[in-house]
């Protein structure tokens, strides 16, 4: 299902730009050593290096700075969708997942030597890791990289440049939500007899306790709740997360986290699929 | 929308619709049974009403648990982190549990209350975990949902951090200063006295002056008093 040659081709259009050197450095050197400022202070966790931050901000920036999905952003203006599809016929889906895969791999790659160069500056031992949960970690930080970039390549086959520009400010939301916003305010509850079929459909919490009050709040508190919550639910709904520790230590032993995961993902390249196929491009007639 | 069939490049592969579908409607049989899963409660969260009696007395830190009035995060955070052992452990050890919910579903006295809790603290995000001496300072903070592992390692090194100590050291000293003012304002005072009964033409002046200074010192006790109340939580 994947083609080696566009692999190896994106990972060597990649590292060809020494703006990705400067990025990665930033995330893998620079960010780590803010853990060092004070470990501490009141607050004892630094977001800015979590395994899901990086891998946004910095699969974000890789495909911003160099579009290395070769979506619509670069329509006549440097794409390498071209030229890989007329030299040699391969299927939309093939492209789209290998094109996900090269990107997660790299964004997978820095995460991980990010949380290397954490446990180096002795981040493990001063908040008192356990060797499982290290392990747990690099483990997150692959998943979240493959997770991310599914969202990344779908913003990515957007076929405008203005469209592009909404995914990337939809994806700093996303990022800015789980960086500053990971909590919830209080948002009065609803009842109704539809609720049975609300839950049975999985949309319950998010009709009732953020749309609903979002459309008929009055109230700027509210209003800035609703909000809140509506991106906090959708950007569990796009790039999800799978906590392995909790899979692995939580007393009650449940597989429903792991299916949403994998759900998501698979949700994620159909609607790839859709979006390219949408897009009405064909191969063989450019 | 096309499917593929064998050798064409446009349209969705079966297998990763067939995949897609396999998984949204396991997903959706299994949401049935989790919804209805009651995770297990290992931490015996006490009320915050026991911050006035009970807690002040015990040894350990407090972690006063923000929950608001109910929202995702929260359930997340019951569901996954504090129905973890690892995390339960640590808690139940190393500190004394309390649960303040959010003001709304109160009224009056309990609803001023919490809502004081709320603010002295600054919480406006649910969950909130804070760690406070058992004077009542805060010594450290988490905002939102953590997973177990952070929340381990947050509990973690915060206990075995210094900030903790010196927290408490400090709450020690204030206290003891106060006492000491106390004592040695009443001694100056008895002294004072002793004085004035044995004193000569200038007693009325001399006891206006310690009319004075009693009235001084009265209120510098009671500002030091009102600082050490405002520093104590549980003053409300």
């Amino acid at each position: 299902m994947i083609s080696k040659a566009i692999y190896l081709y994106t990972l060597k259009r990649m590292s060809k730009h020494y703006v990705f050197y400067v990025i990665a450095f930033g995330f893998i050197f620079v960010l780590p050593l803010t853990t060092l400022a004070d470990p501490n202070s009141a607050t004892a966790h630094n977001d800015a290096v979590s395994s899901y931050t990086c891998a946004l901000l910095f699969g974000l920036s890789i495909i911003v700075s160099q579009n290395i999905a070769g979506g619509g952003a670069a329509q006549g203006g440097g794409s390498d969708y071209l030229p890989l599809i007329l030299s040699r016929p391969i299927s939309r889906a093939q492209y789209i997942f290998t094109k996900w895969f090269a990107l997660s791999t790299v964004v997978g790659v820095v995460s991980v030597l990010q949380f290397l160069m954490l446990c180096i500056l002795g981040e493990t031992v001063t908040h008192h890791w356990t060797m499982l949960m290290v392990v747990c970690s690099f483990i997150e930080r692959c998943l979240d990289a493959l997770s991310i970039c599914i969202a990344l390549v779908l913003v990515s086959l957007l076929p405008t440049r203005q469209l592009f520009g909404y995914g990337v400010i939809a994806l700093e939301l996303i990022g800015l939500n789980h960086l500053i916003f990971d909590f919830d305010f209080y948002v009065p509850v609803y009842s109704s007899t539809t609720t049975n079929v609300l839950k049975h459909l999985g949309i319950y919490e998010w009709v009732y306790k953020h749309f609903v009050p979002l459309l008929v709040s009055c109230n700027p508190d509210d209003l800035l709740t609703g909000l809140n919550n509506l991106v906090t639910q959708v950007s569990d709904l796009i790039a999800p997360r799978f906590f392995v520790f909790d899979f692995l230590t939580n007393s009650t032993f449940d597989i429903y986290p792991l299916v949403t995961y994998l759900m998501n993902l698979a949700v994620g390249l159909v609607l790839c699929n859709i979006l390219l196929n949408w897009r009405d491009i064909n191969y063989a007639s450019e | 929308m096309r499917l593929s069939r064998k050798g064409a490049t446009n349209g969705i592969p079966i297998w990763l619709l067939a995949v897609t579908i396999g998984l949204v409607i396991f997903r959706v049989a299994l949401w049935a049974g989790h919804s209805q899963q009651v995770s297990l409660k290992f931490v015996n969260w006490r009320p915050y009403t026991e911050l006035k009696t009970i807690a002040k007395a015990q040894d350990k830190p407090l972690l006063l648990y923000f929950v608001g009035d109910g929202s995702p995060k929260t359930q997340m955070m019951e569901d996954i982190v504090f129905s973890n052992r690892m995390v339960a452990a640590c808690i139940l050890n190393d500190f004394y549990p309390i649960i303040v919910p959010g003001a709304n579903q109160f009224e009056g006295e309990q609803r001023r209350v919490i809502r004081k809790l709320y603010k002295k603290y600054m919480v406006v995000q649910v969950p909130s975990l804070v760690v406070t001496s058992q004077a009542g300072t805060e010594v450290s903070h988490t905002n939102g949902f953590k997973p177990s592992a952070q929340t381990y390692q947050f509990l973690k090194t915060v206990k075995e951090g210094p900030r903790l100590k010196e927290i408490e050291e400090s709450d020690k000293i204030p206290k003891s200063a106060v006492d000491s003012e106390n004592q040695r304002g009443d001694s100056e005072n008895r002294h004072g006295d002793y004085e004035n009964r044995h004193g000569d033409s200038e007693s009325r002046h001399s006891d206006s002056e310690i009319r004075h200074g009693n009235s001084e010192n009265r209120h510098g006790d009671d500002s030091e008093i009102d600082h050490a109340a405002a520093k104590s939580l549980f003053g409300f």
